[in-house]
């Protein structure tokens, strides 16, 4: 599993920047992605490769068409972002939960990256060209500080990951991805009770770096 | 102390923390400390991270959840950021609605020395290959939204389609904060804060007269800026979004995604038309809540469906918000159900909010008992009930009529309100409703009727005034049959209990006279219409305003009848009267122009119709129903003139003034779209002739009784359109609709009358192309006939009537092929 996750991460490097100017994929087909799937589960890189473009369009086209609903500022959840672009993706009769869970394993990652991509991308904003711009209300302003949550609490888990990888898959997987504590077991060959005890030591792991002093300014 | 491990975490020491963790986490909360001490040993440093980690246990969820929610949505506002749109750049998103996003935008500037000034740029959400379309269609909305120049109204600068065909709109870019968040902020009184609506009503009205609503008035839409000044946004794009509803993509699109349900108003959340009154609702919505710091209605948590309801129906609710008496009573005026019941404009809400500021009364009030009987009635769709409530209304009517005979003045006020209050009733009542209503509607009328007739033998005069009062209503519904027994009997009464002259009998031969006219009974209706003309001569002097109007429907009704000749100085002499004194309600002017009209003397008609128009434009605004049908007047002149361009212009902005007032289909918008078709028919365009003579019909079908000439008339344009395009199943089509408007006339106009020619010519053209060479001759014979004398040989329908004579004449000869 270590070295499935490993691959994940590298050809995520490889993707180009994730800016909405890429060009849109052509979308394959619900069979498509399930074989992609399966082949992935049985080892091929290849197929991860063709997987994670894959995703990483339909959680954009999702997160951008999901967004428009006028609720979404109360009730965005990346993993409701995740479920739909699976929905989306796989079609919607009878998932089949190893599908899904590897799926959502894709996903997680994948999600991770874009978000903290862009916040960061919106820091670096915010600090070059951000004199010219006058927050059109306080919302806006909070937004910025959460900017600054979402990248410490990824580097907290990068931390976390070199001390104890499998606490900051788990965490990924559930927050990032949406995998409930039973889908996340069976994902990573654990029991059901290791993955609540271990998620919750790494919450307040991650937590405790959050609230350490100066840490928002990292 | 953590964060400088974070970096590089001895994975020893975690591994111990983390047996120190379970066991406190295991443990109870009292024995926590006990346990960590145990745990940690001499370990200091180990300790009080444990203790850090236990504590940040108990909220740990809901931080790591946030964390990961706030990026999502920082990811969902700035995804488009850097992409180009039309010439701007766009840099963030600053919002979303149902269907469009909103970003800050700028220019594209060649020469980058000056960054270019900010805009606030709506991407729509729809689009498609065809997204010019929404642009050329849009233009006229466009013109319109760019004539929008007021210090408080955000300006639109741009509508334009970006690559991907989705049409965006650029506005003046505000920097401010939403009207609720800025009084939350501020917190300025109640006075301030009326002071600062009253500005945002100004800017509505504004824009209401130049014929723009905003549909969609909502805090969001209403800035206030640093100065405390409010700018308004996105003056009428919802229209603008709306009309382009055939781009989404989405099929199940309502109404409801796209507005804000808590502004909405009664007839935006069942569809109807919107009008200048909607505005009033959303403006008095956004009072309610800038006075009490709440919703005068629930929305929240409600299903589409409840929430239509809950508009619909619901009352606002005032309970626990102790405002004044009156700013409560204008707050119900402005949020009442029904358009034509909330103030007539924003300035008028503007206004009585300064009298209540000022001390002064107002001019709202509460709802009235009879108009709660009212409300009842009409929402228990005419049930029995409702016909016992009418009985009970008109005993309560007829006994104050009888003491009407001999007691105060006051007493005579009161039973005229019941009077008025009745035909109110009939008038308000929607025919447009179910077909059973209206069905239920007459069976009140006529139990009331029956009971009229065998009830208040002794009390002949208030008997005759309610079977008037009745026939009215009757008339109103236009149900003439039911009218005239009841006019009639009204009438013999009067004529019994005053044997001389007497305004009310002369009343009796007005009305009555008008039913008979009304439904085409023209031989009967002229000597009542002489008879009550004379009568009121003798009565009131020649001047007097309801002897001009004896004299004007006197005139229209031999104008309708097609006696030009008779008609002309009878209007002329209104007209002469008329400017005298000038009688509020007179149309002597217009129908003399419609008179010169139908008789083809277009430019007198012009020279004639300009100067009234400009009279009712100065005296009432652009928005009026008058102001509307003159334009329309003024465009057949033109027409006739062959002046096309100008005529069209005329029609449309005819339709445009009665599509803001009038809510749902009403006569008067059916008779712009006829008048519009009609003349694109002529020009030759039939793709945008039919549309709008198809509404004109559909519209006068439900309204109009099925002879009517009216109805006629429109049916008679729909068959030439469809004799033009010319397909056989067209030409089958065209047989239909001519031969119904043919019956149709001659059952409402007596024989020979000019408007029958206009069916007659094309039935003639289609019979020849029929072969049917004898009924062609006959028929362009009679429309010859009933043209000539009536209209210039030179004109335009006299030449067409002419010229099927001479096709049927060369019908069936070798020639003719």
């Amino acid at each position: 599993m270590a070295t499935l996750l490993f691959l994940v991460a590298s050809s995520l490097l490889s993707q180009p920047s994730p800016e909405i100017s890429s060009e849109p994929l052509p979308v394959p087909s619900p069979e498509e992605i399930t074989q992609l799937l399966h082949a992935w589960r049985g080892g091929d890189r290849g197929a991860l490769d063709r997987l994670v473009p894959q995703v990483y369009g339909e959680l954009r086209r999702v997160a951008d068409r999901y967004l428009r609903s006028e609720r979404s500022d109360h009730t965005l959840q990346p993993t409701a972002l995740v479920h739909e672009a699976y929905l989306r993706l796989t079609g919607k009769e009878r998932p089949q939960w190893r599908d899904r869970a590897h799926f959502y394993a894709v996903a997680a990652q994948v999600m991770r990256r874009i978000l903290v991509d862009h916040a960061r991308a919106h820091r670096a904003d915010k600090r070059g060209g951000g004199a010219l711009l006058v927050p059109l209300d306080e919302g806006n302003a909070a937004a910025s500080e959460r900017s600054a949550d979402l990248i410490a609490l990824d580097d907290a888990i990068d931390a976390l990951a070199k001390v104890d990888p499998r606490k900051a898959r788990i965490i990924e997987l559930h927050y990032f991805g949406g995998l409930s504590v039973a889908e996340t077991a069976k994902v990573l060959d654990l029991s059901i009770s290791t993955i609540v005890l271990d998620s919750r030591l790494a919450r307040a792991w991650l937590v405790v770096a959050l609230r350490a002093p100066g840490h928002a300014e990292a | 102390m953590l964060k400088r491990e974070l970096g590089s975490l001895d994975p020893a020491l975690w591994s111990r923390a983390e047996v120190a963790l379970r066991a406190a986490l295991d443990a109870p909360a009292d024995e926590r400390a006990q346990v960590i001490a145990l745990a940690c040993g001499d370990d200091s440093a180990l300790r009080s991270m444990v203790a850090d980690l236990v504590a940040a246990d108990r909220d740990s969820e809901r931080v790591i959840a946030e964390a990961v929610a706030a990026g999502a949505r920082l990811f969902a506002r700035g995804a488009a950021g850097g992409q180009r749109i039309g010439p701007y750049r766009l840099e963030r998103e600053i919002g979303r609605g149902g269907t469009s996003t909103v970003f800050l935008a700028r220019r594209e500037n060649a020469l980058q020395c000056t960054a270019a000034p900010p805009v606030a740029l709506k991407l729509l959400d729809c689009g498609g290959p065809d997204g010019h379309d929404v642009v050329t269609r849009f233009d006229a909305e466009r013109r319109a939204l760019s004539a929008l120049d007021h210090p408080d109204i955000a300006r639109l600068l741009e509508v334009g389609i970006a690559a991907d065909g989705r049409p965006y709109v650029a506005l003046e870019w505000v920097d401010g904060l939403p009207i609720d968040a800025w009084c939350r902020a501020h917190a300025p009184d109640l006075a301030a804060r009326l002071q600062l609506f009253r500005r945002v009503c100004a800017a509505v009205h504004y824009a209401h007269q130049r014929l723009v609503v905003h549909r969609d008035l909502k805090p969001s839409n209403i800035l206030v800026d640093s100065y405390g000044a409010p700018k308004l946004l996105d003056f009428g794009l919802a229209k603008l979004l709306d009309d382009s509803d055939v781009w989404l993509l989405d099929p199940t699109a309502t109404v409801l995604r796209a507005l804000t349900p808590a502004y909405a108003s009664p007839e935006q959340v069942r569809g109807d038309r919107v009008s200048t009154s909607t505005d009033v609702y959303s403006l008095g919505v956004l009072l309610f809540e800038l006075a009490t710091g709440r919703r005068p209605i629930r929305t929240e948590g409600l299903s589409p469906t409840e929430v239509e309801r809950a508009i619909c129906e619901q009352p606002p609710s005032f309970e626990a918000a102790q405002l004044p008496a009156d700013l409560e009573n204008i707050l119900r005026m402005a949020l009442r159900k029904e358009p034509d019941r909330r103030y007539g404009s924003a300035a008028q809400l503007a206004e009585d909010l300064g009298r209540f500021l000022g001390g002064r009364p107002v001019i709202a009030r509460p709802d009235t008992r009879l108009y709660r009987v009212a409300k009842f009635i009409r929402r228990h769709s005419w049930s029995v009930a409702a016909a016992v409530a009418f009985l009970a209304l008109i005993v309560a009517f007829a006994v104050s009529t009888a003491i009407q005979a001999r007691q105060t003045a006051r007493e005579r006020d009161r039973a005229e309100r019941t009077a008025g209050f009745l035909i109110e009733l009939f008038e308000i009542s929607d025919p447009s409703e179910s077909r059973g209503a209206a069905v239920s509607a007459r069976e009140m009328l006529d139990r009331g009727a029956l009971r009229l007739h065998s009830e208040l033998a002794n009390e002949p005069e208030v008997r005759a005034a309610l079977q008037e009062t009745i026939g009215h209503v009757y008339q109103n519904l236009g149900l003439y049959r039911g009218a005239k027994p009841l006019l009639v009997e009204s009438l013999a009464t009067r004529r019994r209990l005053f044997p001389g002259d007497h305004p009310d009998l002369a009343s009796s031969l007005n009305r009555l006279a008008v039913v008979y006219a009304l439904s085409g009974d023209f031989p009967a209706a002229e000597p009542l219409f002489r008879e009550a003309l004379a009568m009121r001569e003798r009565l009131f002097g020649s001047a007097h305003p309801v002897v001009i109007s004896s004299l004007s429907n006197l005139a229209l009704l031999l104008h309708d009848q097609g006696d030009y000749a008779a008609a002309e100085p009878l209007y002329r002499r209104a007209l002469a009267l008329d400017r005298e004194q000038p009688a509020p309600d007179s149309a002597a002017a217009v129908n003399l122009g419609l008179l010169l009209i139908d008789r083809g003397d277009y430019s007198d008609a012009e020279a004639l119709l300009r100067p009234k128009l400009s009279a009712l434009r100065a005296q009432h605004g652009e928005r009026h129903q008058e102001v509307a049908r003159d334009f329309g007047y003024l465009g057949l002149a033109l027409q006739g003139q062959e002046r096309w361009a100008e005529a069209e212009v005329a029609f449309r902005r005819a339709l445009a003034i009665d599509g803001a007032l009038q809510s749902g289909d009403h006569l008067d918008l059916a008779r712009d779209l006829h008048l519009l078709g009609a003349l694109l028919l002529e020009k030759g365009n039939l793709a945008a002739a039919g549309p709008a003579l198809d509404r004109a019909a559909t519209i006068r079908e439900r309204l109009l009784p099925p002879t009517h000439p009216e109805l006629a008339a429109t049916w008679e344009r729909q068959g030439r359109l469809a004799l033009a395009t010319g397909s056989p199943a067209d030409l089958a089509r065209a047989e239909k609709r001519l031969a119904r408007a043919l019956e149709a006339f001659r059952a409402s106009l007596p024989a020979g009358h000019p408007s029958t020619a206009d069916a007659l010519v094309p039935l003639s053209e289609l019979r020849v192309r029929q072969g049917r060479c004898a009924e062609a001759r006959a028929m362009a014979h009679q429309a010859v006939g009933a043209l000539r004398g009536k209209l210039r040989e030179t004109d335009r329908r006299f030449e067409r009537a002419e010229a099927a004579v001479a096709a049927s004449e060369g019908c069936g000869t070798p020639s003719s092929r």
